[in-house]
């Protein structure tokens, strides 16, 4: 090989490296992906201080404690919020505590009713609807349905999801508005969410918030932590986080489903994947700035 | 006179509920007339503003026909899919006002799993959302690969930002560096992912929230004294 040769070669690795087609990459993470979940990688995780947070603010609530929570997302931010809300929802069921579920968003509905059939109804069958827990659903309004609760739930919700009115039943005995409740809890993507409820319910009754976001927005909440947020799960981590602080807290209880932490491995590989493919784009940049200098 | 009443009637309001936020609530049958008006303010708009946010909807219907049923008349750029928007749009409402399939009565459900528009949510809506931003991945891996270049020194920074975040962000982060001795532990990846998050970000995030605080506030207040006119709509000549 002469050095002509040799110096194209390293030119076309290193312009191949620095350019790679797209879809190399979308092959790469799609197989990735599908591997560590078929091979149902785990990791253990701990929690960090934000989680820690707010697990310790249920954990601490006396018995009976009611608490707000309020489910404002919809499918395509499921995967990351629903293990928050059931991990969430089956602390507040071993606590004994008090649950209102309600949405600020129109699919918040179909997100309800997931968590009911699958943790309420099926895992605490003893704790039961209308008594320990209630799904009061969505309602119109945004913002101003959280505004309007604040002061009486009544003017917004006069029954719940199944019809039934509110004034009969047990889990809203003593519970007029938001300002009566201990703890709101508000899962969200997107607005009306978290900040909402922060402005609207926390900060004006003064009831503790406690919050989970998606990965990406979770950032946006941190200036509220730990004063008008006082406990926040940032994505899939931190839902994964919430898990392994209940198996810790509560060692004898079995999670029947533990979607985040069982995702924490593929989104662990995929995450690497990532790095590589920008690592071996900076170092086909490097080579590519060499071989200029050299010539 | 057609401007000038919302004009005041925007001002009005905007004073009003400004006001009840610094009025103290009073307790059950205590305080005097002023403080029961402010608190009939602000449980009674809310709950107004929640009536014409329903009526919002219709709005919402009105305007998707008009400008999808246009296109399909024209048959403008891509009508086929205003059309399948407009049937989609019909159908749903239609099985939803029927209560096609769930529990009848005004108090039925219409969500309900085994009515027709639980089983259109669970078979359609959801599969569709979640698709799209399962897809998102994908882009993100491509854009994350052609961003973050050693082009700059800023594009440096940000690219060693992003590496920290990104493996700090799952367990490999911890297992990576948890080797480090404890007068090192700043330098483990969770921790500096934290740090990232907790410090320089926290920092961009403040400033950003007290700028469109502070803008919201100028906004309110050109909307309250009338030089906002947009919301209005057009002025008539």
């Amino acid at each position: 090989m002469t050095g002509t040769e040799h110096t194209a070669g390293s030119s076309r690795r290193a312009t191949g490296l620095a350019t790679l087609d797209r879809r190399w990459i979308y092959l790469a993470l799609a197989a990735a992906i599908a591997l560590s979940i078929v091979a149902r990688i785990r990791f253990p995780d701990t929690p960090s201080p934000l989680v820690q947070a707010a697990y310790d603010r249920v954990e601490t609530l006396p018995p009976g404690a009611s608490i707000v929570m309020a489910l404002d997302y919809s499918p395509s931010s499921r995967p990351e919020l629903e293990p928050m809300a059931f991990a969430i929802a089956r602390h507040a069921m071993l606590r004994g505590h008090r649950l209102i579920l309600l949405s600020t968003w129109d699919t918040g509905n179909a997100m309800i009713a997931r968590l009911c059939t699958e943790v309420l109804r099926r895992e605490f069958p003893e704790r039961r609807e209308g008594e320990a827990w209630v799904a009061l659903g969505y309602k119109s309004g945004n913002e101003m349905l959280i505004n309007a609760i604040r002061q009486d739930f009544d003017s917004m919700y006069a029954s719940d999801m199944e019809g039934r009115s509110c004034a009969d039943l047990a889990v809203l005995a003593g519970v007029e508005s938001l300002a009566d409740c201990t703890l709101i809890v508000s899962l969200s993507s997107g607005t009306p969410g978290l900040k909402e409820w922060v402005l609207f319910a926390g900060d004006v009754t003064g009831v503790p918030v406690v919050g989970g976001s998606t990965g990406v927005g979770t950032p946006e909440f941190l200036p509220y932590f730990p004063r008008q947020i006082r406990g926040l799960l940032g994505g899939l981590k931190g839902a994964a986080e919430y898990e392994a602080a209940l198996e810790l807290g509560h060692p004898d209880f079995h999670q029947r489903t533990m979607a985040a932490t069982d995702g924490m491995g593929p989104q662990a590989v995929a995450h690497s994947l990532i790095v590589l493919f920008i690592v071996l784009g900076n170092v086909g940049l490097l080579l590519q700035r060499r071989q200029r200098r050299g010539t | 006179m057609r401007s000038r009443a919302p004009q005041l009637l925007v001002a009005a309001v905007g004073i009003l509920l400004v006001l009840t936020a610094f009025v103290p609530r009073p307790a059950p049958g205590a305080g005097n007339a002023w403080q029961g008006f402010f608190a009939y303010i602000d449980e009674n708009f809310s709950v107004w503003f929640n009536i014409m946010a329903v009526f919002a909807f219709g709005l919402g219907a009105a305007s998707l026909l008009g400008v999808h049923g246009g296109r399909v008349r024209r048959r403008g750029r891509d009508w086929p899919y205003s059309l399948a928007t407009l049937l989609a749009f019909g159908v749903t409402l239609l099985v939803g006002l029927l209560k096609l399939g769930g529990p009848p009565g005004l108090t039925g459900d219409p969500a309900d799993s085994a009515s027709i528009l639980g089983r259109i949510f669970a078979a359609v809506v959801s599969p569709l959302q979640a698709s799209m931003f399962a897809l998102l991945a994908f882009f993100v891996a491509s854009a994350s690969y052609r961003a973050f270049r050693v082009r700059t020194r800023e594009a440096s920074a940000l690219l060693a930002a992003a590496l920290v975040i990104l493996i700090g962000r799952t367990p490999f982060g911890s297992a990576l560096t948890q080797w480090l001795p404890e007068p090192l532990a700043f330098l483990r990846l969770e921790r500096l992912s934290l740090w990232i998050v907790q410090v320089p970000n926290l920092a961009g995030q403040r400033a950003i929230m007290i700028g469109i605080a502070l803008g919201v506030v100028a906004m309110s207040l050109r909307l309250i004294l009338g030089l906002e006119r947009g919301v209005l709509g057009k002025e008539r000549p």
